[in-house]
């Protein structure tokens, strides 16, 4: 059994440790219509990731580049979950280990402008860490200044939301 | 000031940069890309800069700091970004340069041209043949120098291996000049060798191989006779590669380069090969310097039944299409190279320039833009000149007049006798660029000329017109500029198209007839 923190069983990203694997070992068992509620459940987790990402997205897009602190962690956070959505859909990945931040890398193959997403990712994630820990910092040390970060994260969620729609899932 | 460059970084922090600076320039043929240190409370952040970087360049980035070790303090710790500033200088920045790397690799095209990133940086022809060549069909595609004959051919062996067919290319420059029958055992056995996709029956086809090299290095006494006894087992054993879903394609390219009067024996035995076999030829060639079909001995590919024609050669009678071809090209080596586009270091008018002293040819447009970068960037300008794409045009034409030598065989003299007189006529007594000729095709002065333009000393403005009496056609020519451009009376020659567009019939009527 998976063990996530902030989840609490029954659920089924705590019944394996990745839920389409788990699908693809249990269809010489399951009727077809039982592997399809399994499915319609991890939908239903890549939707609420989905959503989660777009809430701080929408938060972010309401604050001015004065609150660039503020701006620049919300708009990581969006960018952050709206990649575990994609994930669990692409490979059944998840995680709630502070390592997860670290794998920009597993956006699929077939998204659309993935090389730049992967890159734009892993400033985001140094520009988030120096915006909420480092007193020091100024506006002007951010690698992708507000602006520049909200163009990333608005076509990354745009190009999520379109691999997810050919995947079946309508965010 | 929070950024600085290598000299300026933590010498602990150097060799980390370095160690990425040069995984890239590793990647770009040995172009140091521009690049600056940002100084951060949390650390330095590498930033790597280009005039305008795309998903390529990103992809170059994943990649170099993939293969960094977790020591490397740019690990995650890099990126590339667009240029803060614009520089002062663009034919010099790395980009440029990058560029003229660019185009010199792309001047030759093969198979392996664009290898990995194929359908990314293709430009289709101006005709749009890419639908024919792909078509279950034999054809031969005729085009001059540079004109993109192997370029399409390269795409018709892409989509054939992207379809996982079975698919030969055979590349006839190792039998140049080699007139003797042998080489159709010789090119035989060239097919064999480069089949790709022939699964079970390989060892087959080895054996067969084996039997036709043999014979290629043998003496040449009863080696059809051999060949021919050799062609039905060797039809059946190829038969058994292909399928009608997945066809055998053989591609022979540059087939003139083999002497004339042995292309149409060649390309027969080839036929037999593939005829009612679920196999098809696509061959190219200088429609000059070829010739598929022998009638006194009733042997090789008659067109249009036997092949198809796909003529690559009219780019000046289309040059309002050439140019936005040739821009197209140009345009995607740009952007591959982190421009935004060939706008950037030329100007239109200097494009449409470079359009016409190039005739329209993709391979002569792309060098001369290399050119004349050089002699721009020499001469301290900002970006690309006229007078650059002139000069340019001057050094590529001196490489031409080789090729006459090369290419013209007996009829040399000839050939520059004609020359000669094209350029009295249209320098010094007419001063137009341009002019009419009339079309005999029996005439050996007119066959001389037919020469010039498969030399590109000449190129066809018209294919024919009938100025004056019904009956009579003229094709209407152009002298190439280069030719001409580096002399002082250069001035004084009227330039026939001056921009590419499409002539008048009353433009073409007026121009004078060279006899």
């Amino acid at each position: 059994m998976a063990n996530h923190k902030g989840l609490s069983p029954p659920h089924l990203l705590l019944a394996a440790s990745n839920p389409i694997r788990m699908i693809q070992n249990l269809n010489h068992i399951l009727e077809q219509q039982e592997l399809d509620k399994i499915t319609a459940e991890l939908d239903r987790n890549v939707r609420q990731l989905f959503q989660l990402g777009k809430s701080h997205f929408s938060f972010a897009q309401g604050l001015g580049d004065k609150d660039w602190r503020q701006k620049i962690s919300r708009l990581y956070y969006a960018a952050y979950n709206v990649r575990r959505a994609v994930a669990l859909k692409n490979s059944g990945a998840f995680s709630t280990e502070s390592g997860d931040h670290q794998k920009v890398d597993q956006l699929p193959d077939n998204m659309d402008n993935r090389e730049s997403h992967l890159t734009n990712l892993r400033n985001l994630r140094e520009d988030r860490n120096l915006s909420d820990y480092n007193h020091e910092a100024k506006v002007t040390d951010l690698v992708l200044n507000p602006g520049d970060a909200l163009n990333f994260v608005t076509q990354f969620l745009a190009d999520s939301a379109k691999f997810l729609k050919d995947q079946g899932v309508t965010v | 000031m929070n950024s600085l460059d290598l000299a300026q970084v933590d010498p602990s922090f150097r060799g980390d940069a370095a160690e990425v600076l040069d995984a890239y320039a590793k990647r770009l043929g040995g172009i140091r890309l521009d690049y600056f240190v940002k100084r951060r409370p949390d650390g330095p952040y590498l930033i790597v800069e280009l005039v305008k970087p795309n998903e390529i360049h990103f992809r170059i980035h994943n990649e170099v700091v993939s293969i960094l070790p977790d020591s490397n303090r740019f690990k995650e710790r890099s990126t590339v970004q667009r240029s803060r500033s614009a520089p002062k200088d663009r034919l010099r920045i790395p980009e440029t340069q990058l560029l003229k790397k660019e185009i010199a690799a792309s001047l030759t095209v093969d198979r392996y041209t664009f290898s990995g990133g194929f359908f990314d940086r293709y430009t289709p022809s101006v005709t749009n043949f890419e639908q024919q060549i792909t078509a279950n069909a034999n054809f031969i595609v005729y085009g001059r120098r540079g004109s993109g004959k192997s370029s399409l051919l390269s795409y018709g062996l892409h989509m054939a291996v992207q379809d996982l067919a079975p698919v030969s290319w055979v590349a006839m420059q190792p039998f140049a000049n080699r007139a003797e029958v042998n080489v159709v055992p010789a090119v035989i056995g060239a097919v064999l060798h480069e089949l790709e996709g022939a699964g079970d029956v390989a060892p087959a086809l080895e054996a067969l191989k084996a039997e036709f090299d043999a014979l290629a290095e043998g003496e040449p006494e009863d080696v059809l006779k051999k060949c021919d006894r050799l062609v039905p087992r060797l039809r059946r054993t190829l038969g058994d590669v292909a399928s009608p879903n997945s066809p055998l394609t053989i591609f022979l390219d540059d087939v003139h380069v083999i002497p004339e009067e042995i292309q149409p024996l060649v390309l027969s035995y080839i036929y037999k090969l593939t005829r009612g076999n679920n196999a098809y030829i696509k061959a190219s060639g200088i429609a000059q310097l070829t010739r598929l079909w022998d009638s006194a001995t009733q042997a090789g590919l008659q067109a249009p039944h036997d092949a198809q024609v796909l003529n690559l050669d009219l780019n000046l009678t289309i040059p309002d299409k050439s140019k936005e071809h040739i821009v197209s090209i140009l345009d995607s080596h740009a952007r591959y190279c982190g421009l935004p586009d060939i706008g950037y270091l030329a100007r239109d008018n200097v494009l449409s320039r470079l359009v016409l002293v190039a005739a329209g040819v993709p391979r002569d447009a792309l060098n001369l833009l290399s050119l004349a970068v050089s002699k721009a960037s020499a001469k301290g300008q900002r970006s690309v000149s006229i007078t650059s794409v002139n000069a340019a045009a001057s050094e590529m034409a001196e490489e031409k007049l080789k090729d006459v030598e090369l290419d013209s065989g007996r009829d040399l003299a000839d050939v520059e006798a004609l020359l000669a007189d094209v350029k009295r006529f249209c320098i010094t007594q007419e001063r137009k660029n341009a002019f009419l000729m009339e079309i005999k095709n029996n005439s050996r002065r007119y066959q001389l000329m037919q020469k010039l333009a498969a030399l590109r000393l000449v190129h066809v403005l018209h294919e024919g017109i009938t100025p004056h009496k019904a009956g009579r056609r003229f094709v209407a020519l152009v002298l190439d500029y280069g030719v001409y451009v580096g002399i002082r009376a250069a001035k004084s020659v009227e330039l026939i198209p001056s921009e590419p567009r499409v002539l008048l019939a009353k433009e073409l009527r007026s121009l004078p007839i060279f006899r």
